[in-house]
């Protein structure tokens, strides 16, 4: 036990104080977003700051038990077990019962008491989890061969499988982008990793042919036009642009966005960053991206320092599981790709967003903890 | 650390590929944020701030001593924003019961598309208004300028109308359109996405002018007397219309102008069009014997006859050039002047031979006859006198006698006008000053000589035909016992689809007073005469009884004309009780037209600044009521809204009406002393339920 008390007053805490900030950065920018839709919708401005100030204290508790457990403990069956737990969740999203919530012909939420849980932010940990501790278990030898790969990859394709049913294609890509990443880091063949995501991508193409609802959004973003009616899907990216570019260097000011004014759909959600843009220009845009990079430069430093395999793979997974969230709203909020709604880790508006990616942070502290002192001692 | 396998080395190639994805990302917000920033700032600008217009007061018209012919009242209009209606069907029951609209309209309104749907725009009660603003979300106050004729169809036909939207249609409304409108001013509001406003439109970024005031040369008191004699003149003779215009024929000045049929102003659009014609500037007809001024100053200024010449008459019966001729009576030799004055065909034939068609053509047009006057009113058409080249040979009996030719009233009493003025025919114009929002004259209309149609000798001369025509002629019934008044008579059949029309006549008189130094011109057309047709039977009683008003009306008219006032026709309404007390009014007006300046001044400010603007009164000296701060309210119950607008406008009060026709009740009540420019609320007939005891209060006004 005196191995584990010596090694956390040694935890990187620059990445609890980046994570701190963005949290409270977020909730700035939450309230900014979202005081005129609360006004409207629920009588009081503060709704939904106040709801998600309640889970980001949750998820910090969260954290807090994380970390002061051991990682370690997540190994072998307990990684079943969350995973398997995570599989019963996104199964309730898929067949009708009293705690599924539909939202416009879609099933990712469930309603559990007072809590609204999007069972995708879970299983994108627990299967970060679970490939971290069979790929460490199966080493690069292990999954050399396709037979050695078999059980991994249907992990993933399982998880992938269920949350793009529902529909959601954004997290499903997203998951199956964390998993190949896992996979590349647990040292998959180059063959074996462009062979599976040669098939993923066919069987993407596949969806999105068979699915009008995609096709346009698809040709809306290679077509490039500025769309200015609401009902056309190329709408919400030129009023994320407009917000952005109309914010200049400077931003119009906190608080003082025109764009959240119903002009940009989602302004406290998924496209929170375009307010963030507004609001504070450039300069603020630019500082969230400063602080992310270096949240993620600290979480490299974490992975590369791991004491084994599994603590690499678990740190390179619940940080993958970040950026990949990350870069993708920012690649959508600037035009890069096309639009599809993934939250901003700890800025935007989720309850089951923020505290999962605050658990993942717990992990990634414990694992700092660990990784630094056993850096530390090989000086 | 070595944990085996390619891990170390993939992750740094992943962490430089992530790196490289951070710094696209960086750059393109660069080029977003930075870069296209003045695009997207002014495409945004277009999305967010709409131009919210400021609409300027329109200006007055007023009579020539300053009394309002036509105002701006602003009144608070409904309006219901969809979006924000919370509870449908209770905004559309209570908008309906309190206001008594109609309630499929109402529906419609609440359930319309957009943001704005208007729900009751007349004359609502304010404080009820606002009652309903509190109460129903959704439902709005927007205070609209509504255009009023105070003296209702007085002068309608010079005044004009506008439509809904302040635009003016007809009359000095339509001809100074531009001067009244003011311009607009404009600022800007901040909308969502639904296009409602959600930041207020901030301060004027360019703010409203008012509309500059016309003043015509109208006077209202000679208005309504011209336009009540008329009507009642119109009736007893049971004509199809009538005309009456009076002329200051030293300057050209138009001191009223009427016409039967005649219109409501504020009710211009459902009024028959008929009703809405100038008919003095608009109609022509053939003048008859109200013409042979031309051929007797033609005569004179020419030195073919002289005021004694003896023509022989006969038995008034005659043909002459091929045309014959008929007198009313046989007068036998008589001296040209009782030719005139008797209004012989005979004799102004046998003159006319002595002219010639030349010198009658000649003096024709310089009267001004088949020429426009030029008046300030909009559709004025020439008369009809043809060129001697298309004269037959009969042409010069029959155009010296008033036939053949078509004129319009205007033209035909600017004739006289020339005559009256000693020879000088002056341009007509209606339109005397205009005046800025301050009362600085900002433009003034100078009389203007058209030319000089015969010498002041000549014009003597015929003049003094005239006056005998009235003294022992035709036109006896025009004659007045206080002052002497010279004038011809005419009677025309009309000439309908190339025919003379039997049984249809145009019966006038034109007169001028007094004889010897003409201050007052005026012209009576009665069209269509059922019964007796004669001008001088017809249109000479309404000249008499109309310049018998005047004199009423006007003191310093009579006083100036020297003769005692003659009693009156028993029917006449014009007696001197029944005048207001005159000339005072000017200063009254100028001080009134201060708080109106200053109420516009003081609106944007919300109702706080109501009051301040009471002060700049203090100053307005010049009358003794106009000094004191407080005025009675005088008790309008049982007047129509106009007569209302007029005493509460003297006792330079607002005016509010709720409803519509007469006054039910007042507040304050009669009696009470307020301070000026307070705003008195009027009931009337139409308005909402007085009993309906949901009613707030109006102690807080």
């Amino acid at each position: 036990m005196t191995y584990y008390d010596a090694a956390r007053t040694r935890m990187d805490r620059s990445i609890l104080y980046a994570v701190l900030f963005l949290v409270f950065f977020g909730l700035v920018m939450l309230y900014s977003s979202s005081a005129i839709l609360a006004a409207d919708k629920h009588q009081t401005s503060a709704f939904f700051v106040g709801r998600q100030a309640l889970r980001t204290l949750v998820g910090l508790v969260g954290l807090g038990a994380i970390y002061w457990l051991d990682y370690r403990r997540l190994r072998g069956r307990t990684a079943w077990v969350l995973w398997g737990f995570s599989l019963v969740l996104l199964l309730l999203c898929l067949v009708p019962n009293p705690l599924r919530v539909s939202v416009r012909g879609t099933h990712r939420w469930l309603q559990i008491g007072p809590l609204a849980l999007q069972p995708a932010d879970f299983a994108r940990l627990t299967l970060a989890i679970l490939l971290a501790d069979l790929l460490a278990k199966a080493g690069p030898e292990g999954i050399s061969t396709w037979r050695g790969l078999a059980k991994p990859a249907a992990v993933i394709v399982l998880v992938a499988a269920m949350v793009v049913v529902q529909p959601n294609l954004g997290s499903a890509l997203a998951i199956g982008m964390i998993g190949a990443i896992l996979l590349w880091l647990g040292g998959i063949r180059w063959r074996h990793l462009l062979a599976g995501a040669g098939t993923a991508a066919a069987g993407l193409l596949v969806w999105i042919l068979s699915s009008s609802y995609h096709l346009e959004r698809v040709r809306q973003f290679f077509s490039g036009a500025a769309e200015t009616d609401p009902q056309k899907g190329g709408y919400q990216l030129h009023q994320s642009l407009m917000a952005l570019g109309s914010g200049g260097i400077a931003g119009r000011g906190l608080g003082e966005g025109l764009q959240k004014w119903y002009f940009l759909p989602d302004a406290h959600t998924d496209f929170i960053f375009s307010i963030i843009g507004e609001e504070a220009g450039f300069l603020g845009a630019a500082l969230v991206l400063i602080v992310f990079l270096f949240l993620f430069t600290r979480c490299v430093r974490v992975i590369r320092d791991a004491p084994d395999r599994f603590s690499f793979l678990l740190a390179a997974g619940m940080t993958a599981s970040l950026a990949v969230y990350f870069f993708v709203n920012i690649g959508v909020a600037t035009g890069l790709l096309p639009t599809t709604g993934l939250p901003l880790p700890f800025i935007s508006y989720g309850g089951s967003s923020v505290i999962s990616n605050l658990f993942a942070v717990g992990i990634l502290l414990g694992l700092s903890s660990q990784g630094r002192r056993k850096a530390g001692s090989r000086v | 650390m070595h944990l085996g396998g390619p891990y170390h080395r993939r992750l740094l190639i992943a962490a430089v590929l992530g790196a490289v994805v951070w710094a696209a990302l960086v750059a393109r917000l660069a080029q977003i944020q930075i870069a296209d920033h003045g695009r997207y700032a002014s495409e945004a600008l277009r999305q967010h701030e709409r131009r919210v217009i400021l609409p300027a007061r329109r200006g007055s018209i007023l009579d020539r001593r300053g009394e309002a012919l036509a105002v701006d009242v602003s009144n608070p209009s409904l309006f219901v924003d969809p979006h924000e209606v919370a509870d449908p069907d209770r905004v559309v029951n209570e908008l309906t019961r309190r206001f008594h609209l109609d309630r499929s309209r109402v529906r419609a309104a609440v359930r319309s598309q957009g943001g704005f749907a208007w729900v009751a725009r007349d004359f609502i009660d304010r404080s009820e208004a606002e009652h309903a603003m509190r109460e129903l979300p959704g439902v709005f106050i927007r205070d609209e300028q509504k255009r009023m004729y105070p003296s209702g169809a007085a002068a309608a036909h010079l005044v004009g109308f506008t439509n809904r939207d302040g635009r003016g249609l007809e009359g000095m409304e339509a001809m100074h359109d531009r001067v009244l409108r003011g311009r607009d001013g404009w600022t800007t509001e901040y909308v969502d996405a639904r296009g409602r406003g959600w930041r207020p439109p901030r301060s004027a970024l360019a703010s409203s002018r008012c509309g500059d005031s016309v003043v015509l040369t109208i006077d209202r008191r000679f208005q309504e007397i011209a336009e009540n004699e008329l009507h009642r003149a119109v009736e007893k003779a049971n004509a199809r219309g009538g005309t009456v215009v009076i002329v200051d024929p030293r300057t050209g000045e138009i001191l009223a102008l009427a016409n039967e049929p005649c219109y409501d102003p504020e009710a211009a659009s459902s009024s028959p069009p008929d009703g809405r014609r100038n008919r003095a500037v608009t109609d022509l007809f053939e003048p008859g014997s109200t013409f042979k001024i031309v051929c007797a100053s033609a005569a004179i200024e020419k030195g073919r006859v002289r005021r004694d010449t003896q023509f022989d008459t006969g038995d008034g019966v005659k043909k002459i050039s091929g045309v014959s001729l008929h007198d009313a009576h046989a007068h036998g030799t008589i001296p040209f002047e009782e030719v005139i004055a008797y209004s012989s065909n005979i004799g102004t034939a046998l003159a006319a031979v002595l002219v010639g068609e030349e010198d009658i053509y000649r003096y024709a047009r310089r009267f001004g006859f088949g020429l426009r006057t030029g008046i300030d009113l909009p559709g004025e058409i020439p008369g009809v006198l043809r060129p001697v080249e298309s004269w037959s040979g009969r042409s010069l009996i029959t155009v010296a006698i008033g036939q053949e030719v078509s004129v319009s009233a205007i033209e035909l009493v600017m004739a006289f006008s020339a005559l009256a003025n000693d020879g000088v025919l002056m341009r007509p114009f209606v339109t005397r000053a205009v005046l800025d929002a301050d009362g600085q004259v900002v433009s003034r209309t100078e009389p203007q000589r058209v030319r000089r149609v015969v010498s002041s000798e000549t014009a003597r001369t015929v003049r003094e035909f005239l006056s005998m025509g009235v003294e022992e002629g035709t036109g006896r019934n025009a004659a007045l016992a206080w002052c002497s008044v010279g004038g011809k008579t005419g009677t025309a059949q009309k000439f309908v689809n190339g025919t003379f029309k039997n049984g249809l006549y145009v019966s006038s008189f034109c007169g001028f007073l007094p004889a010897d130094d003409p201050e007052i011109v005026c012209l009576v057309v009665i069209d269509e005469p059922r019964g007796a047709y004669y001008g001088g039977t017809v249109a000479a009683p309404v000249f008499r009884n109309i310049v018998a008003g005047l004199a009423a009306a006007d003191m310093g008219l009579l006083a100036r004309f020297g003769r005692p006032l003659e009693a009156l026709d028993e029917d006449s309404p014009w007696s001197a009780s029944s005048i207001p007390p005159a000339d005072s009014l000017m200063v009254l007006i100028a001080a009134e037209k201060k708080v109106a300046v200053s109420r516009q001044a003081g609106a944007s400010l919300g109702p706080q600044a109501v009051a301040a603007p009471q002060a700049d009164l203090g100053r307005a000296k010049e009358a003794p009521e106009a000094a004191g701060l407080l005025v009675e309210v005088p008790d309008l119950r049982g007047l129509t809204a106009r007569e209302a607008y007029r005493r509460l406008s003297r006792a330079l009060l607002e005016t509010e009406l709720v409803g519509s026709g007469r006054v039910v009740s007042q507040e304050p009540p009669a009696g009470t002393t307020v301070s000026r420019g307070q705003v008195c609320v009027l009931h009337l007939e139409g308005g909402p339920d007085q009993e309906d005891p949901s009613r707030p209060v109006h102690g807080g006004l």
